[in-house]
């Protein structure tokens, strides 16, 4: 759902790269260059970051809106 | 000396070994991998979840997240340590990092990076769990494995036969690992450590030889965190003698 923690195939450590990857891609930098920056040698770990999908960010509002739905819901019984 | 440092930094270390068998080499290489012991978390309890995560995912990311070990439990050779993690996202969406993984006793126990993202909470979403870290082996899951990479190789010898070879500049372009280079017009041998017995130099040139040196092999350890990579080496070979040590007792015992 969430960003791999370790690469599937030789277990070194990504968790904390991709929003550091995501950044440097937004400021313009090269996907490439940004990995070479980052340290990601390997073309396993490479494409661990570059097909990195989160579905989680996908999901996150339709619970955000349940989340708000509920509370005004809990609100209205209140005022009943 | 038999074994010399050829690099080292924060996190790999590159050993050149002579006079031992590719046999024991490869021993020790396999002892970095799947024999050092290192802390990961193997037991959670959950006390509160109300995030879009299930449990066991949540779980199985704890797990993998790498923890700092220190010497005393390799040393000990057994250990449990109990980490928190409590989260509440009061505002809008937040991601919980691993920064929020706490150690209760011993502060020293904590993850390689605090900015693991373990999950993402909404408003008024929570966590709350106990971990439970113990020492463990890589054989036993990859999770307790200090090392990404661990390969050994033949050292490689390469000789320039020519020292001015017309096409000097093919050869160095050639070569994907960066081994040549020409220094006051000449062709020499920059980094021999880093060739991967690729042999596209020679379909450029005749003047270059590539051999393995006999009996010399090299031994590359990668560390994910956990320890250092000089740990990893010297733990390694002490745990393969210790148990050469205990095979060799057995067999005199028969």
């Amino acid at each position: 759902m969430l960003y791999p923690i370790r690469c599937f195939s030789c277990g070194a450590l990504l968790g904390d790269k991709y929003e550091k990857f995501n950044a440097l891609v937004k400021k313009g930098v090269s996907p490439a260059d940004a990995l070479d920056r980052l340290g990601v040698k390997r073309y396993c770990c490479r494409r661990m970051i570059l097909s990195q999908f989160s579905v989680l960010d996908k999901l996150l509002p339709y619970s955000e809106a349940v989340t708000e739905l509920r509370e005004r819901e809990e609100k209205e019984e209140g005022i009943e | 000396m038999p074994a010399s440092i050829i690099s080292k930094d924060k996190d790999s270390i590159r050993l050149r070994i002579d006079g031992y068998p590719l046999s024991a080499v490869n021993a020790l290489r396999r002892y970095a991998m799947s024999e050092v012991p290192v802390l990961a978390v193997d037991d959670v309890v959950i006390i509160e979840n109300s995030s879009l995560m299930y449990d066991e995912s949540l779980a199985n990311r704890l797990g993998q997240v790498p923890l700092r070990t220190p010497r005393k439990y390799l040393d000990a050779g057994e250990g449990q340590v109990m980490l928190v993690l409590d989260a509440y996202a009061e505002g809008g969406t937040r991601t919980v990092y691993s920064s929020e993984l706490i150690a209760v006793e011993d502060k020293e126990v904590k993850p390689v990076s605090g900015e693991i993202p373990i999950l993402r909470l909404t408003k008024g979403q929570n966590i709350k769990l106990e971990a439970y870290a113990r020492l463990g082996k890589g054989k036993e899951h990859s999770k307790f494995s200090p090392t990404s990479k661990s390969v050994v190789k033949p050292t490689p010898l390469v000789v320039i036969k020519n020292k001015n070879p017309k096409n000097a500049k093919a050869i160095v372009s050639s070569c994907p690992r960066n081994v040549f280079a020409i220094e006051g017009g000449e062709l020499v041998v920059k980094d021999q450590y880093s060739c991967t017995f690729c042999m596209e130099c020679l379909k450029v040139s005749g003047d270059i030889e590539i051999k393995e040196t006999p009996g010399s092999y090299i031994l590359d350890i990668e560390s994910i965190g956990q320890l250092d990579p000089d740990v990893i080496a010297l733990k390694s070979a002490e745990i393969l003698l210790r148990d050469l040590d205990e095979f060799n007792k057995a067999v005199d015992e028969l």
